[in-house]
């Protein structure tokens, strides 16, 4: 399994929101690091097919993303930022809507859905509207929908916002155990999320990749020996406000 | 996914109240249809409301049958003298008691008598008695001069001509006659209650695709394997099967309730009683089925239009106005355009066939020749399935 993006912009008008970024990923957790506006979140996006890359292009497998289309989102798992919800359903109804959109079948999915809803510990609340859950239950929930077709890609724009210290440790466990057989792409502002999980950080400033390399390796070029460290020496007009989020 | 669609569409909580709004009109629009039919007792006492109907039916039956010449003439005659005792085409007036005795059983008899004599001309409702018993004994051959008159008019071209003596021609003569009163008070009301549904499954259509953007759900959706193929083509399937839902339960209460309380009588009988140079032969009940399909069509054809506005702008709040644009301004627009020939093809023309039906309006491409109402019909079902893969188009077409 190998994730390629190849040389990739994503320009809106004369804006560059992703410039020129090559990445390379595997089997195992990816973290991706950077302040707000960064272009995490485009460059995300795009790997979900949601948005077309200006220039380069996205390859699994060798295989071109956007060629391969409906076959390329079956393989993938993804929760958004903003994670919109249908408030009038069920959390049960909810995954098995997305279930149905994931071309699961409903036996299966109905099984799938039981499984997760215990796993991100929301099984007291699986008959509650989305309407009436709280922000930390709705971002278990979407946790929840990104594993439903076992994808081999996952995508996790900032996956423990609205978290509390517990539920972000029970992720990071989980993340650490799916991580063996698929690419986790995990983007966040809270270093600590990333630093004991990742096999791979990489830091996106205004658009462009900063650096990469594992936690050590990119330890090892700054002062201190924490990827804490490594983010302020990146973002240090912003170190305090960083600090802060962390 | 279609389930979970339609779902979507009938748990939002502003539309649940819409629906309820909807019952809630079939039920007024009901009680608005049922209290209209105005009966005179033969006390002069006039009643409205539930028995009115039936009991005015009951009346109008005595005339049940063909309208044969003398039944023309009995009715000329009884008139002739009302009017010599009473001079109601004057100043007079009849006594309640004796319009509830001889005149109102007869109304409709009257009606088409004045409007066979009138032909295109100004209605006149006292026409039949002006006319001698020798006139009044060849009233369908005074019919048939007319006839030609209408021909002539309408007829552009020899196609034309054609069509209408063949249009015509499948009328046969002396009409049957029962009374159809409920028939007659639903028409209005189930145009006027189509447009309500019209534009209030506009309203319900235009969320099913925009929401997803209001929700911020669109990111999960389009990332999805079915996000921009089955699922589209389920959400397009929910708009169609939710106007047809909301638009049947809703002409179908009205219908219900309404024809419950009035009746159903003279559901087989001719409309051409009632409006004698139509180049529709259909019956009562048909010309209410034909009403009733084009506020369908109207209903598809909102809801197209506004899930591919929405669709296109990931917003609803253009896409909402847009059937009421369609059904309630273009006819105001239709008035000021340079040719007479396009407002009778707007699309609110689908519901006002209560009035089209009466006029002989002929179109022609190369020799074939239509008449409005199928032609309107056609073309809207075929505008409103044409939407569809556009609206399709639109949505799988997400990633820029």
């Amino acid at each position: 399994m190998k994730l390629v993006i190849d040389n990739v912009t994503k320009q809106f008008g004369n804006f560059s929101a992703v410039d020129g970024i090559s990445m390379e990923m595997e089997n195992g957790v990816h973290g991706l690091l950077g302040l707000n506006g960064a272009g995490k979140t485009t460059l995300m996006r795009m790997i979900c097919t949601i948005l077309r890359p200006t220039d380069g292009n996205i390859r699994y497998n060798g295989k071109d993303v956007f060629k391969m289309d409906s076959a390329y989102r079956s393989l993938i798992g993804y929760l958004p930022q903003e994670f919109g919800f249908y408030p009038d359903f069920t959390v049960l109804e909810y995954l098995m809507y997305i279930s149905s959109l994931k071309g699961l079948k409903t036996v299966f999915a109905k099984k799938k859905a039981e499984q997760l809803v215990e796993m991100v510990g929301l099984s007291r609340e699986k008959t509650k509207k989305m309407k009436h859950l709280s922000g930390g239950m709705k971002r278990r929930t979407g946790i929840a929908q990104t594993m439903l077709n076992d994808p081999e890609i996952l995508i996790l724009d900032e996956p423990t916002s609205g978290l509390d210290p517990m539920e972000r440790i029970r992720f990071r466990n989980l993340m650490e155990n799916l991580a063996e057989d698929r690419i986790i792409l995990l983007s966040t502002h809270i270093v600590s999320d990333i630093e004991r999980i990742a096999g791979k950080v990489y830091i996106m400033k205004e658009g462009k990749l900063e650096a990469s390399g594992s936690v050590k390796e990119l330890c090892a070029n700054v002062e201190g020996n924490t990827l804490e460290d490594v983010f302020i020496s990146y973002f240090g007009e912003n170190g305090d406000e960083i600090n802060a989020q962390i | 996914m279609l389930r979970y669609e339609l779902k979507k569409v009938f748990s939002k909580r502003v539309n649940c109240i819409i629906l309820l709004l909807i019952m809630l009109m079939a039920l007024v629009f009901s009680a608005f249809a049922i209290s209209s039919v105005d009966f005179v007792g033969q006390n002069g006492v006039s009643h409205k409301g539930i028995g009115a109907a039936r009991s005015l039916s009951e009346v109008k039956n005595m005339y049940k049958g063909y309208i044969t010449t003398k039944v023309v003439h009995d009715v000329i005659l009884k008139d002739k003298l009302l009017n010599e005792k009473y001079n109601y085409a004057g100043d007079g007036t009849v006594p309640d008691k004796i319009y509830a005795k001889s005149l109102q059983s007869q109304n409709d008899i009257e009606d088409m008598t004045n409007q066979i004599i009138c032909g295109d001309g100004e209605f006149d409702p006292y026409a039949l008695l002006k006319i001698s018993s020798k006139q009044s004994n060849s009233i369908y051959a005074l019919r048939e001069a007319n006839i030609q008159g209408y021909i002539n008019k309408y007829g552009k071209t020899k196609e034309q001509k054609k069509f209408l003596k063949v249009q015509y021609q499948k009328n046969k003569t002396p009409f049957y006659y029962e009374a159809a009163d409920s028939w007659k008070t639903m028409y209005l009301y189930a145009e006027t209650y189509s447009l309500v549904l019209i534009v209030l499954i506009g309203f319900l259509a235009s969320g099913i695709f925009a929401d997803e953007f209001k929700l911020q759900a669109d990111a999960i959706f389009f990332s999805t394997k079915y996000g921009r193929t089955k699922a589209v083509r389920s959400k397009i399937a929910s708009g169609i099967i939710m106007s047809t839902i909301v638009y049947w339960m809703g002409i179908g209460l009205l219908s219900a309730i309404s024809f419950a309380v009035m009746g159903i009588g003279g559901a087989g009988v001719t409309t051409l009683v009632g409006e004698t140079y139509q180049i529709y032969s259909v019956s009562f009940m048909q010309e209410y089925l034909i009403i009733v399909l084009c506020g369908y069509i109207a209903s598809i054809l909102s809801a197209s239009v506004a899930m591919l506005v929405s669709a296109k702008l990931h917003s609803s709040s253009i896409a909402v106005c847009i059937p009421f644009l369609l059904f309630c301004v273009s006819p105001f627009i239709g008035r000021v355009l340079p040719f007479k020939t396009c407002f009778y093809l707007t699309p609110d023309q689908l519901v006002n066939v209560m009035n089209c039906i009466k006029i002989p309006l002929i179109y022609q491409f190369g020799n074939v020749v239509f008449r409005q109402i199928p032609f309107i019909t056609i073309l809207y079902l075929l505008i409103s399935i044409g939407l569809l893969p556009l609206i399709y188009q639109s949505y799988h077409r997400y990633a820029k």
